[in-house]
C-alpha cells in the first residue's frame, strides 16, 4: 500500500441551526427534532441511549415557505407539530412530509404534549386555551377544550397517569383535570423586580401533582398542585428557565435554560411532613441557552442554541455523548473526475473545481445555483464527471446539465422529465458513467432515468418498489401505504451494476440494476446502518457501517460476510467502537488498498485486503492488528489499522483520484462565529 | 586598656550565693498572651459565655461585654473543653493525660472528676472531647502514641456495667486545614463525621451499636487535588457539610437512608481554602469563613450567600451560638469577633493581637504616658497593651491602608510598622513603615504623631516619605530636660546617615501650626549607621558604625568619641547608656557578646561573652537584662560584672522591656522595685519575673458580680451611674407626717384654744418659733470617700528618682509604704498595727545617714 495525498478544503461552512423543540417516542427509540429554520429531522437514539453507539440523523423535512415548528410530540407511534399556523401537522410520509392537518382553535399554537397513554393530544394556544385531541387512525379529533386562561399558553404537561394537565402562561400556572376540564387550581406565581411579568416558560406535573415550574425568573419552583401551595423556590438559574424535565420515577428534576447550566433537584425526605426538594448537582453541557431537555432512563437529552443534542449519562459531564452541530445529511458530494465538488446549502448549489495534484492553485467556483423559489433541497447529486447535477424540492426533481469543459461554464435545466420521474425523490444517484440516473422517489420506488444529449427526449424506466415488495393489488391499497419501509441511504456500485439501500432499522437491501430485481439482503443488525459503499474492484461486495460504530462487508454474490467483515469485528479498536458519532461515510480507495470510515472527527483507515489473507491462514491473524495514530496520508504498509483524529467537523472524506483523497472539514470556530452570543456574564478581571 | 571580667563560671556561683533566697522567690509568670485561636471556641448552654482555650487554661469571656468572666486552670494544661448542655453554668475539661473535670465556671469550682487513664494505651493523649446531641458523656478523640502524621481514634466512653476497653466510633481522624479534629455530630445525636483520609470523610450512625469493625460506614469522597479542610453536621437532619482546599463547601444531603444514595450539592464561593464551617442551631443556614476575611452565611435551601465583610483578618474557626443570635469567628491575629444576626460586629475580644509575622519588629516600647507597652497589633496597626491590668487600652491605625487579603496564588506583601519611639513624657511618637517585597520599589515611611490631650490618642503630625535613601536601621527621641524645651529625634540608615529631625515652626494664615523638619545630617567613613541609643540626660548620643560606637554631641552634631576594640568583631547590635551611677558608662552588644565601655577613660571596662539576643535598660534605675540565645535572662548593672539576678527562662524571648510600677511592689527584689521586666516570647505571651502569689492574687482577682453577670448599661453613660449610693443627706422617711408643715402642731395649739386661757405671750413666743423651724440633723453623716488616684503619686515619685542614686529607690518604697499605712489606719486593728509598726522598725533606714 502507498501514502495517500490529501487534498483538505475549509472554504464550505454549512450553518449550524439552533435547535428549538424535540419530542422522544422511547419506544422506537427516534427523536424528532425542530430547528430554528422549522425544519424537522429524526434521528435514530437506539444506539446511543443503550450506550452502544451514537445517534444518527435518518431524515430531514426542509422548511418550507410558512411552516412553524413550536412544538412536536410523539402519540401512537406517530410524530405530530404544531406552531404559529395554528394547526397540528402529522408527519406521517418517510420524509415527515406532513400528511394530515387539524385545526386547533384558529389561533398560534405554542405547545403540545402527548398523554402517557399515547391517545391524546394536548396543545396550548395563543388566546389561553388547552385543546386536547384524540389521536384515532383516522386523524385527530377534536375531545375537550380545558377551562380558559387569561393569556397565551406557553407550556402544557400531563401528569404520569394521564389525569391531570399542567398549563403554565403569563403569571401563573394552572391544574387543569383532563377527564372534565375542570380547573383544579390555578397559581400565580411570584413577579420580577420591577413589577415585570413572570413568563412560565416550562412546566413538568410529577406523580403526586407536584408542579414544577421554570420561568424567567430564574427560579425553579416546586408547586403543591391541588393546594395551589409553594414548596420550594430555588433560584438556582441567572436568566430564564427554559426547559424542566423530571425523571421517570419523580424523584429528579433537570433545568436549564437561557443560563445554560443544567441543574438537578433531587427529592429529600425531610423533618417536616412534605418532601424537601434541594439543588443537588450542577453540569456544565452547553454554552448557549437550552430550549430542550428530555429526561429518559438514565439519560438526558438536553439542546439547544449549541446546535447539537448532547446525551448525559449520570450527570456527571465525564460520560456525555454529543452530536455535532452541523447537518448530517448529504452537504458535500464529489465530482471526482472533474476534479471537483458540489455543496448543497439552504436554497443553493455550488460547483467547486480543485485544483490537479501537486498545483498550488485555488479551488475554482464554477457555478452556483439557487434553487427555484428558494426551495431547499432534500437531496442532490452530481455525475462523476460533473456533467449532470441533480436536486430534489420537497415539490419536484430538477435535472441540470453542465458544461464545465469550456472556459465559460454554462448550465442547461431539463424542462421536459418523464412523468415517472418528476416527482420528489429522497434520493438520487448517478451512474459511474454518467449515462442514467437512479431516483428513489418520495413514494418509495425505484426509477431509472436514461440521460441522453437530447434533453427533451429522456426516457424513465420504473424499476418497481424499492423495498421489493410486488406492486400491490387495486383493493387492499391502504393496507400497502402502511407496509411500505423508510429506505434513507442509496449507493451504486463502481460498474454500475448494483445498487444498495439501507432502511431506517439495520437492514440493507442490494439491488442488480440489470434485471432489475432485489436481489440480496445484508443481515439485519439492531442498529441502523449510517453509511454504504461498493468496493471498486468487486461489484458484489457492499461495505456498510452502522450506529454502534461496526462496520461489515458482505458478498452479495455468495450471500454471506466476508473474511474481510470478521477481520474487521474483531480488529477495529476499541477507541474507534466507543466513539459516539456516526459514521459519516465509507470509502474504498480506487486502488483498493484501503477501507476508510470517517466520523465528524475521525478518520478510520483499515486494510482493505487484510481478511481475505486472513481467512487463508489463521497464523498470520495474530501477527496483524497494530494500531497506532498517524495521519492518513503516511500509511504504511504495515499497518491495517490506523486511526486519526485530526479534524473537527469533518464533512466528507472520499476518494478523489488514485491516491488522492478529498476531505472537507468546517472549521470549529467559523462554526462557532455563526452561532448566536452567549449569555453574557460578568467575570471578575475580564471587560 | 580591656579589663576581661573573671571566669563567668565563677562569678555566676558567687551571684548564687548571694541571691540564693531572692532567686527563689522569683517566677516566670504569664501576664498575657499565647493563642484564644487554636481551639475552636464553644459557647455555653444558655449562650452568656464562651469559651476558649488559651496555654492550658480555660478563658471565659461573657459574650454580653467581651470581657473576661473568669478563668479555669487545672494541674495539667487542659486541651479540650465540652460545656455541659444540661446545666449553662458546667463545663467538662480534659486534660491530655486523662483526666476529666466537671466545673462550675461562675463559682471556678471543679465539681468531679474522673481518670480516663484506664481508657489510654501507653503513649496516648486525650486530644479532644466530642459530644453528641443527648449523650450524657462525651466521646473521647485519643491520639495514639508516636504517629508522625496527627490521627486520633475516636472512642465512646463505656459504662460501668460493660467495664470493657472503650470502643472505638471511628479511627484515624485527621486534622483540618485550621489545625482541628475535624469530627462532628449531628442529627440529633445520631450521625457522626469525620475526615479520614485526605479526600475521604466517613459518616456513621452512633445509634447503631455495633462495634467499629462491623458497623457499615458512608464514605464520601471528592476530587483527590482537592483535599477536605473541615466538616460539620447538621443538628436535625442526616446532612453533612464538608470544605476542600479549592474553597468549595460539599453538602451531603440524604445520608445513611440505606439504599438511597447521598445527595450532594455544591457551594462555591471561596476562592482559598475553607478552614471552617458550621450550621446554625436550626440548621437553616449555615456559615462559613476562610482566608478571605469574609464571614458567609449560606441559606441552606436558597443557596444565595451573603456576607459580612472585611473582619480583620483570616478566619479560622466559625461557631454559632446555641441561642442562634451571636456567630463568633476566631481569626488569625488572635481575635475573636462576635457577629450579630444583623450582621455586624457586636463584640472584639482580643488579648495580645498578633501581627503578620511572628515577633513583633517594633519591639516593646514603653508608652510613658499611660505605663503601657507599644507594639505591633494587626497588621499595619500598634497596640497599646497595660501590662499591670491586663489589658489592651487601644490600637492606632498607622499605616491606614485596608488589609490586603491572600490570594490563591500567594499572599501579597503588607506595609507594616516596624521601628516606633516615644518621647519621654509622651508628646510625641514616632513610627517607621516599611514595605519592601523585593520587586517594586521599596515603601518606607517616617511617621511623627502628637498626642491630642481632648481626642486622648495620638494625631499624625508630619509624614516623610523615604527619610533615608535605603532601609532606616535606628529611630530614637532625645530624652532630658532639653528635649521638653525642643524636641530632637534621630534616624539611622544603612546609606551612612544619622538624621536630626526638629519641630520647626509651619504656621500660615490659616493658624500656627508646627511639624517635623531634618535639622541635620551626619555621618561617619561612609559606613552604614546601625543602632542608636541617648544617653539619660539626652546629651550624649551612640550609634553603631559597623564594629564600632562612635558618640556623638546631638545638639552640634559633632563626633566625639569613637570606640573600637580588636576584639570586637561583628557589627554592634544594639547600644546602651548607662543610668545615675553608671552614667560613664555604655553597653554594646554584638553577636559575639556584651562589652561596657566607660566614656571617661574611653576604655572597655567589660566584657561579658554570652550570646545575647536582645538588651534592654531600665529607664528608672542602672539596671540592665540581657537575654542569651539559650533562654537565659540576665540582670546587671553595667558597673558590675556580677549578674544582681539571672533565671532560666522557658521559650526564647523575641521582645522585652521594663515598665514601671504603678503602685509600689517592696515585696520585689530591689531591681524590680522601681519597674518591672516584661518579655514577649516566641509564643506572643508576656511574661514577667515576679512572686508567685502576687503574681497568683492578680490573675485570680475575682470579677465583679457584672462580669460574670454580664449586665450590660444601655448607654455609656450609665456606666457613670454607681451602683450603690452614699450620700451626706439623710432619708425623711422618718418625719412625721404633722410635722410636714413646720410648725404645725404649735400652730394648732395657738389657735385651738380659747384666748383667755392662753398663757402670756412671752411664754409661748419661743416655743412657737422653734416649733417653725425644720426639725434638727443627726450627726452621724458618713463622709463620702475620695480616694486619690495612684497613678499621681506614682508619676510625682519618678520625677523625684530621676537623677537620684540608686538607695533612693529603696527610700520611695519606704515612702509609699509610709502613705499606704496612713490610708488604711483605721481599719486595722491594733494587734495588726503592732505588727506593722515592728515590720517598719526593722526596716533599713540606713539611707538616711547617706
Amino acid at each position: 500500500m502507498t501514502a495517500f495525498e490529501t487534498h483538505t478544503v475549509r472554504f464550505f461552512i454549512p450553518e449550524a441551526k439552533a435547535i428549538h423543540c424535540a419530542a422522544l417516542n422511547a419506544e422506537a427509540n427516534k427523536l424528532a427534532v425542530s430547528r430554528s429554520d422549522n425544519a424537522v429531522e429524526l434521528w435514530d437514539v437506539g444506539c446511543v441511549l443503550a450506550r452502544r453507539g451514537a445517534p444518527v440523523c435518518q431524515a430531514r423535512l426542509p422548511p418550507a415557505g410558512g411552516a412553524s415548528v413550536e412544538a412536536l410530540a410523539w402519540a401512537a407511534g406517530r410524530l405530530f407539530s404544531t406552531g404559529l399556523h395554528g394547526h397540528v401537522l402529522e408527519h406521517g410520509g418517510h420524509g415527515l412530509e406532513a400528511t394530515a392537518s387539524t385545526s386547533v382553535s384558529g389561533t398560534a399554537a405554542w405547545c403540545l404534549a402527548a398523554d402517557p397513554a399515547g391517545c391524546r393530544l394536548a396543545a396550548g394556544t395563543e388566546d389561553g386555551q388547552v385543546i386536547v385531541h384524540a389521536v384515532t387512525d383516522e386523524g385527530l379529533v377534536f375531545e375537550r377544550r380545558m377551562a380558559k386562561q387569561e393569556r397565551r399558553i406557553l407550556c402544557v404537561a400531563w401528569s404520569p397517569d394521564g389525569t391531570h394537565l399542567a398549563a403554565g402562561s403569563v403569571n401563573a400556572v394552572c391544574l387543569h383535570q383532563a377527564r372534565t376540564g375542570a380547573q383544579v387550581s390555578r397559581i400565580t406565581v411570584g413577579r420580577q423586580v420591577g413589577r415585570k411579568e413572570t413568563l412560565v416558560w416550562s412546566v413538568a406535573l410529577l406523580a403526586d401533582l407536584t408542579i414544577v415550574t421554570g420561568d424567567s425568573r430564574g427560579r425553579v419552583s416546586f408547586w403543591n398542585g391541588p393546594l395551589g401551595a409553594l414548596h420550594t423556590s430555588l433560584g438556582s438559574h441567572r436568566a430564564d428557565v427554559l426547559a424542566v424535565t423530571s425523571s421517570a420515577d419523580g424523584e429528579r428534576v433537570f433545568a436549564a435554560g437561557v443560563d445554560p447550566t443544567v441543574a438537578r433537584f433531587e427529592r429529600i425526605p425531610s423533618a417536616r411532613a412534605t418532601a424537601g426538594w434541594v439543588r443537588s448537582l450542577r453540569i456544565q453541557l452547553h454554552v448557549r441557552d437550552v430550549r430542550v431537555m428530555i429526561s429518559t432512563g438514565d439519560c438526558l437529552i438536553s439542546a439547544g442554541v449549541d446546535a447539537d443534542l448532547v446525551f448525559d449519562f449520570q450527570g456527571n459531564n465525564k460520560d456525555t455523548v454529543r452530536t455535532s452541530p452541523l447537518p448530517q445529511l448529504g452537504t458535500v458530494l464529489p465530482a471526482p473526475r472533474l476534479p471537483g465538488l458540489v455543496t448543497v446549502g439552504d436554497s443553493e448549489l455550488r460547483l467547486w473545481r480543485l485544483p490537479a495534484a501537486g498545483s498550488d492553485d485555488q479551488p475554482v467556483a464554477l457555478l452556483q445555483l439557487s434553487s427555484r423559489r428558494g426551495e431547499p433541497p432534500v437531496c442532490a447529486a452530481v455525475s462523476a464527471d460533473a456533467g449532470w447535477l441533480a436536486y430534489s424540492t420537497p415539490a419536484r426533481l430538477r435535472l441540470h446539465r453542465l458544461e464545465t469543459g469550456t472556459a465559460r461554464p454554462s448550465l442547461q435545466r431539463v424542462r421536459s422529465l418523464p412523468p415517472e420521474a418528476a416527482g420528489p425523490c429522497r434520493q438520487l444517484a448517478f451512474s459511474p458513467s454518467g449515462d442514467w440516473l437512479l431516483l428513489l422517489t418520495a413514494a418509495g420506488r425505484l426509477v431509472r432515468l436514461r440521460l441522453t444529449s437530447a434533453l427533451d427526449e429522456l426516457s424513465a424506466e420504473d424499476l418497481g418498489w424499492a423495498d421489493g415488495r410486488e406492486d400491490p393489488d387495486e383493493d387492499d391499497e391502504e393496507d400497502e401505504e402502511q407496509q411500505s419501509v423508510a429506505l434513507d441511504l442509496l449507493t451504486l456500485s463502481a460498474d454500475g451494476q448494483r445498487a444498495a439501500l439501507a432502511d431506517r432499522d439495520g437492514g440493507v437491501l442490494v439491488w442488480d440494476l440489470e434485471k432489475p430485481a432485489l436481489v440480496s439482503r445484508m443481515p439485519r443488525r439492531s442498529a441502523p446502518a449510517t453509511a454504504l459503499a461498493f468496493r471498486p474492484d468487486c461489484a458484489t461486495r457492499v461495505l456498510a457501517a452502522y450506529a454502534d460504530r461496526s462496520v461489515a462487508e458482505f458478498d452479495t454474490a455468495a450471500g454471506h460476510l466476508t473474511g474481510w467483515s470478521r477481520w474487521a469485528a474483531e480488529q477495529v479498536p476499541e477507541a474507534w467502537q466507543k466513539r459516539p458519532l456516526p459514521v459519516r461515510h465509507v470509502t474504498v480507495t480506487e486502488c483498493g488498498s484501503r477501507v476508510l470510515l470517517h466520523d465528524d472527527s475521525g478518520v478510520c483507515a483499515l486494510d482493505a485486503a487484510a481478511g481475505e489473507q486472513a481467512a487463508d491462514s489463521k497464523r498470520a491473524k495474530t501477527a496483524k492488528g497494530r494500531r497506532k495514530t498517524i495521519e492518513p496520508a503516511e500509511v504504511t504498509a504495515a499497518e491495517s489499522v490506523v486511526i486519526t483524529d485530526r479534524y473537527r467537523h469533518l464533512l466528507y472524506l472520499g476518494s478523489l483520484a488514485e491516491r488522492r483523497l478529498l476531505a472537507v472539514e468546517a472549521p470549529a470556530a467559523r462554526v462557532e462565529q455563526m452561532l448566536p452570543p452567549a449569555l453574557r456574564r460578568k467575570r471578575y478581571g475580564v471587560a | 586598656m580591656t579589663m576581661k571580667t573573671s571566669d563567668t563560671a565563677e562569678s555566676t556561683s558567687t551571684v548564687k550565693d548571694d541571691l540564693t533566697e531572692r532567686v527563689k522567690e522569683l517566677e516566670e509568670v504569664k501576664v498575657a498572651g499565647g493563642s484564644i485561636v487554636d481551639d475552636k471556641p464553644s459557647f455555653c448552654a444558655d449562650s452568656k459565655f464562651l469559651f476558649v482555650i488559651n496555654d492550658g487554661a480555660v478563658h471565659g469571656y461573657n459574650v454580653a461585654t467581651g470581657e473576661l468572666a473568669g478563668s479555669l486552670e487545672g494541674a495539667h494544661p487542659i486541651v479540650a473543653l465540652s460545656p455541659e448542655p444540661s446545666n449553662p453554668r458546667q463545663l467538662i475539661t480534659a486534660d491530655a493525660s486523662g483526666s476529666m473535670i466537671l466545673w462550675d465556671f461562675v463559682l471556678a469550682t471543679s465539681l468531679k472528676k474522673w481518670s480516663l487513664s484506664h481508657l489510654l494505651t501507653e503513649g496516648s493523649t486525650v486530644a479532644g472531647l466530642v459530644r453528641p446531641a443527648g449523650w450524657s458523656k462525651p466521646l473521647l478523640l485519643v491520639r495514639g502514641p508516636g504517629t508522625e502524621e496527627p490521627l486520633a481514634d475516636l472512642l465512646r466512653q463505656p459504662t460501668k456495667k460493660e467495664g470493657r476497653p472503650a470502643r472505638p466510633v471511628l479511627r484515624e481522624v485527621r486534622r483540618g486545614a485550621a489545625g482541628r479534629w475535624e469530627v462532628d455530630c449531628g442529627w440529633q445525636g445520631r450521625l457522626v463525621a469525620a475526615i479520614v483520609k485526605r479526600n475521604e470523610l466517613l459518616v456513621r450512625n452512633l445509634w447503631n451499636k455495633d462495634s467499629a469493625a462491623k458497623q457499615k460506614y458512608s464514605s464520601l469522597r471528592t476530587d483527590a487535588d482537592r483535599p477536605f479542610t473541615c466538616v460539620a453536621c447538621h443538628p436535625s437532619e442526616a446532612t453533612v457539610a464538608a470544605g476542600d482546599s479549592s474553597g468549595r463547601l460539599l453538602l451531603w444531603r440524604r445520608l445513611l437512608a440505606g439504599d438511597q444514595p447521598p445527595v450532594r450539592s455544591v457551594l462555591h464561593w471561596h476562592t482559598l481554602p475553607v478552614p471552617s464551617v458550621g450550621f446554625s442551631p436550626e440548621g437553616t443556614y449555615l456559615v462559613s469563613g476562610g482566608g478571605e476575611c469574609v464571614l458567609v452565611f449560606w441559606q441552606t435551601h436558597d443557596e444565595k450567600p451573603s456576607f459580612v465583610p472585611r473582619l480583620g483578618m483570616a478566619i479560622r474557626h466559625v461557631t454559632v451560638s446555641p441561642d442562634n443570635q451571636l456567630v463568633v469567628t476566631s481569626h488569625s491575629d488572635n481575635v475573636l469577633r462576635l457577629v450579630t444576626p444583623q450582621r455586624q460586629v457586636s463584640r472584639v475580644i482580643h488579648g495580645l493581637t498578633w501581627g503578620a509575622g511572628g515577633a513583633p519588629s517594633t519591639g516593646l516600647v514603653l508608652e510613658p504616658r499611660s505605663g503601657a507597652v507599644l507594639l505591633n497589633g494587626a497588621v499595619g496597626h500598634l497596640q497599646l497593651f497595660c501590662p499591670h491590668t491586663r489589658r489592651d487600652l487601644y490600637s492606632l491605625d498607622v499605616v491606614q491602608t485596608n488589609y490586603l487579603t491572600r490570594e490563591r496564588t500567594g499572599a501579597p506583601v503588607t506595609c507594616d510598622v516596624t521601628r516606633v519611639a516615644v518621647t519621654s513624657d509622651g508628646a510625641w511618637m514616632a513610627t517607621l513603615e516599611e514595605r519592601d517585597d523585593g520587586q517594586s520599589t521599596a515603601e518606607r515611611r517616617l511617621k511623627i504623631w502628637e498626642f491630642d490631650d481632648t481626642k486622648q490618642s495620638f494625631v499624625l503630625n508630619t509624614c516623610v516619605e523615604d527619610p533615608h535613601e535605603s532601609s532606616v536601621t535606628a529611630l530614637e527621641f532625645q530624652p532630658g530636660d532639653a528635649a521638653k524645651v525642643a524636641p530632637l529625634a534621630v534616624t539611622t540608615g544603612t546609606d551612612g546617615a544619622i538624621k536630626y529631625w526638629s519641630l520647626v515652626d509651619d504656621s500660615d494664615i490659616y493658624g500656627a501650626k508646627r511639624c517635623w523638619s531634618c535639622d541635620a545630617v551626619g555621618s561617619h567613613h561612609r559606613l552604614p549607621a546601625g543602632c542608636a541609643a541617648f544617653s539619660a540626660d539626652g546629651e550624649r548620643l551612640a550609634v553603631g558604625f559597623a564594629a564600632s560606637v562612635t558618640v556623638w554631641a546631638p545638639t552640634t552634631n559633632t563626633l566625639q568619641h569613637t570606640l573600637s576594640n580588636v576584639t570586637v568583631r561583628g557589627d554592634v547590635r544594639q547600644v546602651a547608656f548607662g543610668r545615675g551611677e553608671c552614667s560613664h558608662l555604655l553597653v554594646s552588644r554584638t553577636d559575639s557578646g556584651l562589652r561596657v565601655w566607660s566614656l571617661q577613660s574611653l576604655t572597655l571596662t567589660a566584657r561579658i561573652d554570652v550570646h545575647v539576643t536582645s538588651l534592654v535598660a531600665d529607664p528608672l534605675s542602672e539596671y540592665m537584662a540581657a537575654f542569651s540565645a539559650s533562654n537565659k535572662v540576665f540582670v546587671f548593672r553595667p558597673s558590675s560584672t556580677r549578674p544582681v539576678h539571672q533565671a532560666a527562662l522557658g521559650r526564647p524571648v523575641s521582645a522585652a522591656c521594663f515598665v514601671p510600677h504603678q503602685r509600689p511592689r517592696p515585696d520585689l527584689p530591689e531591681w524590680q522595685r522601681a519597674s518591672q521586666l516584661f518579655f514577649l516570647n516566641d509564643q506572643q505571651a508576656l511574661h514577667t519575673l515576679d512572686v508567685p502569689e502576687a503574681a497568683g492574687g492578680a490573675a485570680g482577682s475575682v470579677p465583679s458580680a457584672d462580669v460574670i453577670g454580664g449586665q450590660v448599661r444601655p448607654t455609656p453613660f450609665g456606666a457613670l451611674v454607681a451602683e450603690q449610693r452614699r450620700s451626706a443627706v439623710t432619708s425623711a422617711e422618718t418625719v412625721d407626717q404633722s410635722e410636714v408643715t413646720p410648725g404645725l402642731q404649735k400652730s394648732l395649739e395657738l389657735l385651738e384654744g380659747p384666748s383667755h386661757t392662753m398663757p402670756p405671750l412671752t411664754r409661748i413666743c419661743l416655743p412657737f418659733l422653734l416649733g417653725l423651724l425644720p426639725p434638727p440633723v443627726s450627726d452621724d453623716v458618713e463622709m463620702t470617700e475620695t480616694p486619690q488616684p495612684e497613678g499621681q503619686g506614682d508619676d510625682s515619685d519618678s520625677g523625684e528618682k530621676d537623677d537620684s542614686a540608686a538607695a533612693a529607690t529603696a527610700a520611695a518604697a519606704a515612702d509609699d509604704d509610709d502613705d499606704k499605712e496612713e490610708d488604711e489606719e483605721e481599719e486595722i486593728s491594733p494587734a495588726e498595727l503592732e505588727t506593722r509598726l515592728d515590720n517598719l522598725l526593722n526596716m533599713d533606714f540606713s539611707w538616711l545617714t547617706v
